[in-house]
């Protein structure tokens, strides 16, 4: 009796359990975009395009997102007032033109007649000055938004910003995600935190479902000012191993992958039914030299050092020759209306060791290099055999990316590695925060006022050919005084279904999904 | 029963205060601004000091944990640096995807490493036993994401049968089961055999066979039922361990886990995040050992007596 009574104890539990996991997956079926029923790239039957991401986005919020990954899917929801194009150059977005006064202190939008929101409300100008102060309170993209001192509205069509000094960075960040207008009233309603996870902007596409960690999944608005866009539904998924993004493209499960890594190029480029772009980015690899510390503090060892590595080895060995670009000037050819021409050091162990001789250091010296796992270790190796040639002993110390910040703030280093994202195409994104002498991410630790009056002079200059000018002048300054290697900027590697009409890729890591069709 | 049922699910009080306390003390030790990390590469000084204002992060450390404790208290672990979002709604979020994952899993290891396992002790030196060493040692040794990428490429990319990633149905969950389950094969394999050789040979298993017992009943009944315990054990805690540990499968397969959910925040040292995660885990841990314990006296009537008293 017990032992029968038993047996159905355990049958009990065993069904109750599979009754609990089956419910479980019940409720995630049938989403847009799942997997295994796809049929296998077929032209002009899709309507959904599932794009790959290497991180969750923090926030689909504009104001409350500033990485990459957050941006690339907040730049479908939410537009900008104005846009750039393949080429960096701004076209007209929400504002159909601008104005910028002679000063460069007064900034004046004509914004676009009759833009919907995702609500249904009308664009107005209320809608902008609110963006604009939201902006401003929020410490993540308050910098987008800090040369604006006030707005003013004349009437629903017109915005004027008053700027406090003179900032020609201002266009770029208003074409950056991170200043996309969202609708006042929808945002006042729902409160920051539901905002952030559904916002009602202007963009092409609007938010369907956000599943934690996994897929945020939009779909075209029927009311976009521009049209509605020729694919129905996006979906962008999290894959943080680049390898199964690859093989999920090549399956058909995904459509683009936006963070190819160079190992999965070779294969990718063979298989017929997959398209792989590469692009320019506005992201660098420097190898900062501290310049507080004995012997780097000496101009003459680090351009010996400059000499000393053949930067086209380290991009051959570690970005395995495409996924990275030679480094010929300290600003991305995408942020300068004026090509800076090749400044780089040429490959020399001769140059070097005479540069260290006449320095004092003939018989070389010994210091530490700290990196990340990963690529910057790698890139380390690689530099340790380079600078080996003329005596100079590395050693190689790896550190979790949080604990590196630390060390390189209290100063106990004598070389690191650092890559740098320029979020929107300016030059003084490139350089500010890397050489100006307060800046945290000076991991040269370079200090010079020369220096530092020529950024703060070029970051204000209103006249942008002047601007150009300033900047080339600058370029040339830090060649000359080399508080870094620059090591090299990366590649956009992005790779489709060869399906996909009118891809490419852009700079900044981006997509614009309401410009492509199937 | 009842009574040690309680006093172990009171044993949580000073388990969940310790593992707090612990994780915190390495949290705030730990080197590295979260403000700095969340701000990235173009942040300044203000904008870091003015952010780590605002996240609390300049309290003195007692401050912080007692701030910290007197909303755990309350049921409320907190909201995310990295995107303030509720902690307990994203381990809510994540913990579905991972149980089933753990669950088919062990399921799977359980269904293919008992059986071998009672083969290979009957039938000891023999072909199967041979085979079933070599084999499990075999997967034991491959990288579960190797063998993750591998499955892939031969079900998804050559074969086309099943999707490589994602957890949108049941369907998702073949691939990761099958990749966790052929790496923890071997251990409950080969605990099953040793066990069952060491009651095989005990002298009540003679006595049956003496008595006339099939052989059918001798290996079920007299053998496995003692030999469970240790089999039991060891499934229990790699269960435990897959609940946590999944992370390199879950990343492999794209599936949005509690694991991968745990790796995140300790990139981004995101403190309400990992306590979080971790407390619960802690929590789950504890709970799965009662659990085992309360199997143990459901398969072993001594064990079972010791509670009636």
């Amino acid at each position: 009796m017990t032992r029968w009574m038993r047996r159905i104890n355990i049958l009990l539990i065993f069904a109750l359990l599979a009754g609990t996991l089956s419910a479980c997956g019940k409720q995630t079926e049938n989403t847009p975009g799942s997997a295994g029923s796809q049929p296998p790239a077929g032209p002009s039957v899709k309507d959904t395009i599932v794009v790959s991401t290497s991180a969750e986005p923090t926030s689909l919020d504009p104001q409350y997102g500033e990485d990459t990954t957050t941006q690339r899917v907040v730049m479908q929801i939410s537009d900008t007032l104005i846009n750039v194009d393949e080429n960096m150059n701004y076209v007209e977005g929400l504002a159909e033109k601008w104005e910028i006064a002679e000063d460069g202190l007064t900034y004046t939008f004509y914004l676009r007649q009759g833009v919907k929101a995702h609500n249904g409300d009308t664009l107005t100008s209320e809608d902008v000055a609110y963006t604009v102060e939201r902006g401003k309170a929020s410490t993540l993209v308050a910098k987008a938004f800090a040369a604006i001192d006030r707005v003013e509205c004349p009437n629903e069509s017109t915005v004027i910003f008053h700027l406090s000094y003179a900032s020609p960075i201002q266009l770029a960040y208003l074409s950056s995600p991170s200043t996309g207008i969202v609708n006042k009233r929808a945002c006042e309603e729902m409160g920051n935190e539901a905002f952030g996870r559904a916002p009602v902007a202007y963009g092409p596409y609007q938010v369907v479902s956000w599943d934690s960690g996994d897929k945020v999944t939009l779909k075209a608005f029927e009311d976009y000012w521009a049209g509605k866009p020729a694919i129905d539904n996006v979906v962008f998924k999290v894959y943080t191993d680049s390898n199964t993004a690859a093989i999920a493209l090549q399956s058909g499960q995904v459509d683009v992958v936006l963070d190819v890594s160079t190992s999965d190029m070779a294969s990718l480029e063979a298989d017929n039914n997959v398209a792989v772009y590469t692009g320019d980015s506005l992201i660098a690899y420097h190898l900062h030299l501290n310049c507080t510390k004995s012997p780097l503090d000496n101009e003459k060892v680090r351009q010996a050092v400059n000499h000393a590595v053949d930067t086209q080895a380290i991009i051959d060995a570690c970005f395995e020759g495409v996924g990275a670009a030679k480094m010929g000037s300290f600003i991305p050819k995408l942020s300068l209306s004026e090509d800076p021409g090749d400044g780089s050091y040429e490959y020399s162990v001769e140059k070097a060791k005479q540069l260290l001789q006449e320095a004092g250091y003939a018989d070389g010296f010994s210091c530490n290099i700290l990196v990340t796992s990963g690529v910057q270790e790698k890139i380390a190796q690689v530099l340790k055999a380079y600078l080996q040639q003329v005596n100079i002993d590395l050693t190689i110390e790896v550190y979790e990316w949080s604990t590196l910040l630390s060390m390189v703030e209290s100063g106990g280093y004598d070389m690191t590695i650092l890559r740098i994202v320029a979020m929107v195409p300016d030059p003084d994104l490139s350089l500010y925060t890397r050489f100006e002498s307060s800046q945290v991410y000076n991991f040269s630790k370079y200090s010079d006022s020369k220096l530092d009056t020529m950024l703060e002079d070029a970051r204000v200059c209103p006249d942008p050919g002047r601007r150009t000018q300033m900047y080339l002048e600058i370029n040339d300054y830090l060649w000359q005084k080399a508080p870094t290697v620059p090591l090299c900027f990366t590649t956009v590697i992005n790779a489709a279904n060869a399906g996909i009409q009118g891809y490419h890729t852009d700079p900044r890591g981006f997509i614009r999904v309401c410009e492509l069709s199937w | 029963m009842g009574k040690y049922i309680a006093k172990r699910i009171l044993w949580l009080i000073p388990i969940v205060l310790g593992v707090s306390f612990i994780i915190f003390s390495i949290m705030y030790l730990k080197p590295g601004n979260p403000a700095q990390l969340i701000l990235g590469s173009e942040a300044t000084q203000e904008a870091i000091d003015q952010l780590s204002e605002e996240m609390g992060l300049n309290e003195p450390f007692f401050v912080q944990y007692f701030n910290y404790m007197k909303g755990l208290i309350r049921g409320d672990l907190g909201s995310s640096y990295r995107n303030g979002n509720s902690v307990s709604a994203e381990i809510a979020a994540r913990f579905p995807v991972t149980l089933r994952l753990a669950a088919f899993s062990i399921l799977l290891v359980c269904i293919i490493g008992i059986p071998i396992g009672i083969i290979s002790a009957i039938r000891q030196y023999s072909v199967i036993d041979m085979v079933s060493v070599v084999l499990a040692l075999v997967l034991a040794s491959m990288p579960s994401f190797w063998i993750g990428l591998m499955l892939m490429l031969l079900f998804s990319v050559q074969l086309q049968l099943l999707p490589p990633t994602g957890a949108d149905s049941w369907i998702n969950y073949i691939l990761p089961c099958l990749t966790l389950a052929a790496v923890n094969l071997a251990v409950v394999t080969r605990m099953t055999r040793s066990t069952m050789l060491e009651v095989i040979r005990q002298d009540y298993v003679r006595t049956a066979r003496a008595k006339g017992a099939g052989e059918g009943r001798v290996v079920m009944k007299h053998c496995l039922k003692n030999g469970m315990i240790p089999v039991l054990t060891i499934v229990a805690i790699q269960f435990s361990k897959l609940i946590g540990g999944a992370v390199l499968v879950e990343s492999v397969f794209a599936m949005p886990g509690l694991g991968s959910l745990l790796v995140t925040a300790i990139r981004s040292s995101d403190t309400p995040l990992i306590m979080g995660s971790v407390i619960v885990l802690a929590i789950i841990f504890t709970v799965i050992n009662l659990v085992i314990d309360l199997l143990y006296a459901v398969i072993d009537p001594r064990i079972r007596a010791q509670f009636a008293k």
